[in-house]
């Protein structure tokens, strides 16, 4: 299981790894910006996370003499304090990530996210029992993959 | 004695008689009752005409008939006869004649005679009358009977003829005084509010002055206020309606008696205008460059009219025209053409009476047009104001059609010279003020809407922030103590959790400060600090612990190391700085998340304390990272500010760091001071406080040594 985590809180995003390594046994990736999260788009896509935990509020890139630029519609798409809807969409849009589980947690309020749907939503609250459990809950409904040389039965029996 | 009474009793009836009169043709009655005293067919009453002038060698004009009456009804139409006729000289010597038989009579007038004989008349006396104006003319009594005058009979003649001019002035002053209340009353309803109720009272005035001088025609013109000041318009006539009366309008520079007056604000009486040839000067030695063109073919209309043959026949065509006017300018003129009953002259008294009336109506005009010009006034200033109005529902400050409508309005009412055009400019003037402030008030309303919907969408990002800031680090908080808990097996595990939970905590002091600051001074309350004395080692202490929770707050890959120069703090041992630690350490605080946010990965945030060259204490802050540019650099402690690059780098924050460090330093009576990057691209923020060399420091030192 591969969980992929977009968190620029290095604090949340560090004890959510050891949390989700421990509790879950999943393999852990991190991702601070939003800009990092473009650039590695590709590379997530292949990957092929069975979940994509996103913040909402994120900063665009680190500091560095040299800056990604942001999209030209930043300002107009509510700038880092909607950061994460970007990335979901962005997501959303890639032909190769149909029927990625992306998870929106954040501590904003249902009500500021509009047409994310409650599936997509968790709000942060104390602790990380919650996440975990939704995490559980989305890979539980990943369909397991076949493995080599097995064949699918009908499962009424023959 | 019987002759006596006679007189009196002929000289009672004429009295009765002329007491009862309400018209000026009542002289006709007079003359009736005179004619009956003296057991006469009729009476003519024969006034000098206008050009006379009996003390003249031989005297020069002519009499006409101004009243007639006989039993028989029979009117009479004479032009002017001779002054050398037995009546004409009656007029100019003042001598009565007495004339028993007619037919052989050689100083009969000629144009008499015909109708003399006509009429049957077998004798007649002509006594002189004096008018009232003192012009002298002559009564002449006809008989159809032979039955000569007696020497009493002309005697009572005399009297009667001495006492009618007297009488029928009564009458006349008694006819005026009605005119003159009767437009009073007419003018003295309440003003009308638009053209067509004017004309009402100006149509019964007119009416009436044509009645009392029983007129062929009387008509009022008057300039009309919308119009040009030089034009005048009928407002009124009794002019028949079948042929409609021309011109309606007169200008000043037209050429005709009226637009005469109307221009030499004079008035005019014309004895006699039939007398007048049409294109041709009428009297220019009393009305210079005075041209008659008759353009409503008046002489042909008075003929017909009167049924006179030739125009030699036709009885004095009488004319008076009256300026209205108002101080010393012509508001427009009233004229009355020719009495079709007797008197059928127009009299010098005539006239003034006409002016009288002129003056009531030019009184009234001069009202009415001031009140239509006020009415429209308050109209345009409604409509100015109905502008505004719309402009102030649809939220339009911009007033620059309003002026231009209040232009038009001066430039329509600012035409004359006069005490309106004052009092208008003046309330015009006031309007724009009211129009100017309105705007100015709408734009300040709209700018002041527009930063109050921006402060809120601030406020409301800052609650959005502060909210996001503070459940951060709770979250992890919880997450740290449960992993800690949990997972820590050694003492050094459960240390590393421990530091990680103060890291969260101290992360969760400064938002909880902020926002107590932050409440305080949105509303308008100043901070409050409680100083006290910095001690060296506490403070010391206290800075590498915030300097090493918030190392540890940033990513490992990023390698940012937060440094204390511990050299500096030395200072504390000889200065005393009084502070507020709290508040100091909330702004250093800030100022070390923003170090920590903006620095590039693998550099080193250096803390540093020491004495500036002007002996204030600084704790500084320099960090490498983004540079802040000049033109930033007055904005930084701005609310809400952040540079373009430091957007980019920003994930959470309420950009309000820096503004609130500002106000607690003033509270501290400190200073917030942001080097901007060196050559090196080295940022500095420093802190300045007031420091004191400690009293008592050297000889402390010295006992310590």
């Amino acid at each position: 299981m591969l969980v992929l985590i977009i968190e620029d809180d290095p604090v949340q995003a560090d004890l959510m790894q050891q949390t989700i390594e421990r509790e879950l046994g999943a393999k852990v990736r991190r991702i601070a910006t939003e800009s990092e999260f473009y650039t590695r788009l590709e590379e997530i896509v292949a990957r092929r996370p069975d979940a994509i935990v996103i913040d909402v509020m994120l900063r665009w890139a680190d500091p560095a003499e040299s800056m990604p630029s942001k999209p030209v519609d930043y300002n107009a798409t509510g700038g880092y304090r909607r950061a994460g809807l970007r990335c979901r969409k962005r997501l959303a849009d890639h032909p190769g990530a149909l029927g990625f589980a992306t998870l929106l947690y954040t501590v904003l309020n249902r009500e500021a996210l509009m047409g994310i749907s409650d599936g997509e939503y968790l709000q942060k609250g104390d602790g990380f029992d919650q996440l975990l459990n939704r995490l559980r809950e989305i890979t539980a409904m990943q369909p397991k993959p076949v493995q080599k040389g097995t064949q699918a039965r009908d499962p009424r029996g023959s | 004695m019987q002759d006596g009474v006679a007189g009196a009793k002929a000289l009672e009836c004429l009295v009765q008689t002329a007491m009862a009169q309400r018209e000026l043709s009542g002289i006709s009655q007079m003359l009736r009752s005179i004619a009956q005293s003296l057991d006469a067919y009729g009476c003519l009453l024969w006034h000098p005409s206008d050009d006379s002038d009996f003390e003249a060698s031989p005297p020069a004009g002519s009499l006409f008939v101004m009243a007639h009456w006989f039993d028989d009804g029979n009117a009479s139409a004479f032009e002017g006869i001779e002054l050398s006729s037995v009546v004409g000289q009656v007029a100019v010597t003042g001598r009565e004649r007495n004339m028993p038989g007619v037919t052989d009579a050689a100083d009969i007038s000629r144009k008499l005679y015909w109708w003399i004989e006509e009429r049957g008349i077998r004798c007649f006396c002509a006594v002189p009358v004096t008018f009232s104006d003192g012009l002298r003319g002559a009564l002449g009594v006809y008989r159809k009977r032979n039955q000569p005058f007696t020497e009493p009979e002309i005697a009572v003649a005399l009297q009667l003829a001495e006492a009618l001019p007297g009488l029928y002035r009564a009458v006349h002053d008694r006819v005026s005084f009605e005119l003159v209340s009767r437009i009073e009353e007419l003018t003295g309803v309440p003003v009308p509010s638009n053209d067509t109720n004017v004309r009402f009272p100006l149509q019964e005035i007119c009416e009436a002055i044509g009645k009392t001088f029983n007129a062929y025609e009387a008509s009022i013109f008057l300039t009309d206020s919308a119009a040009s000041p030089e034009e005048f318009r009928l407002q009124a006539t009794t002019w028949p309606p079948e042929t409609p009366l021309s011109p309606q309008r007169y200008r000043l520079s037209d050429e005709g008696i009226t637009p005469w007056v109307l221009r030499w604000a004079q008035a005019i009486r014309i004895f006699n205008l039939g007398a007048c040839e049409p294109g041709k000067p009428i009297d220019d030695s009393r009305y210079p460059d005075l041209v008659w063109r008759d353009p409503l073919d008046l002489v042909a209309t008075m003929m017909h009219t009167r049924g006179a043959k030739d125009r030699d026949k036709l009885q004095p065509l009488s004319y008076m025209i009256s300026p209205v006017m108002e101080g010393t300018k012509v508001l427009g003129a009233i004229r009355c053409c020719s009495m079709l009953t007797p008197p059928f002259i127009f009299a010098s008294r005539d006239l003034a009476l006409l002016r009288v009336a002129a003056a009531l109506v030019a009184k009234f005009w001069s009202t009415t047009t001031e009140i239509w010009r006020w009415q429209k006034f308050v109209h345009s200033i409604s409509k100015l104001n109905q502008q505004a109005e719309e402009r102030l529902a649809r939220v339009e400050p911009d007033i620059a059609a309003i002026e231009q409508a209040c232009d038009t309005v001066e430039a329509e009412f600012g035409g004359r010279q006069d005490s309106f055009r004052e009092v208008m400019q003046q309330l015009v003037r006031q309007q724009r003020q009211l129009y100017e402030r309105l705007g100015t008030n709408m734009a300040d309303r709209i700018s002041a809407q527009s930063k109050l919907e921006k402060n809120l969408k601030e406020q409301h990002q800052t609650y959005e922030d502060l909210f996001h800031q503070i459940k951060t680090p709770i979250n992890s908080a919880f997450e740290t103590i449960r992993s800690t808990l949990q997972g820590a097996a050694t003492r050094e595990a459960y240390r590393a959790g421990l530091e990680t939970l103060r890291s969260q905590m101290r992360r969760s002091s400064r938002i909880t400060k902020a926002v107590g600051i932050f409440a305080e001074l949105a509303e308008s309350r100043s901070i409050v600090a409680h100083r006290a004395k910095l001690q060296h080692p506490g403070f010391l202490r206290a800075v590498t612990e915030l300097s090493e929770d918030y190392e540890r707050m940033q990513e490992r890959y990023r390698e940012l190391r937060f440094v204390v120069e511990p050299r500096g703090f030395e200072v504390l041992k000889s200065h005393e700085v009084w502070v507020d630690e709290d508040l100091l350490f909330h702004a250093l605080a800030n100022i070390l998340d923003n170090a920590g946010k903006y620095s590039y990965s693998s550099t080193k945030v250096r803390i540093f304390v020491g004495l500036t060259g002007t002996a204030r204490f600084h704790i500084s802050v320099a960090n490498k990272g983004l540079r802040i540019l000049a033109k930033d650099h007055p904005l930084l402690t701005q609310r809400g500010f952040r540079s373009k690059e430091a957007e980019s780098a920003t994930g959470e924050g309420s950009g309000i760091g820096l503004w609130l460090v500002e106000k607690i330093m003033e509270a501290d009576n400190g200073e917030l001071l942001i080097i901007p990057s060196n050559q090196e691209g080295e940022t500095e923020v420093k802190l300045l406080l007031r420091a004191q060399k400690e009293p008592h420091a050297v000889p402390y030192a010295r006992i310590d040594h």
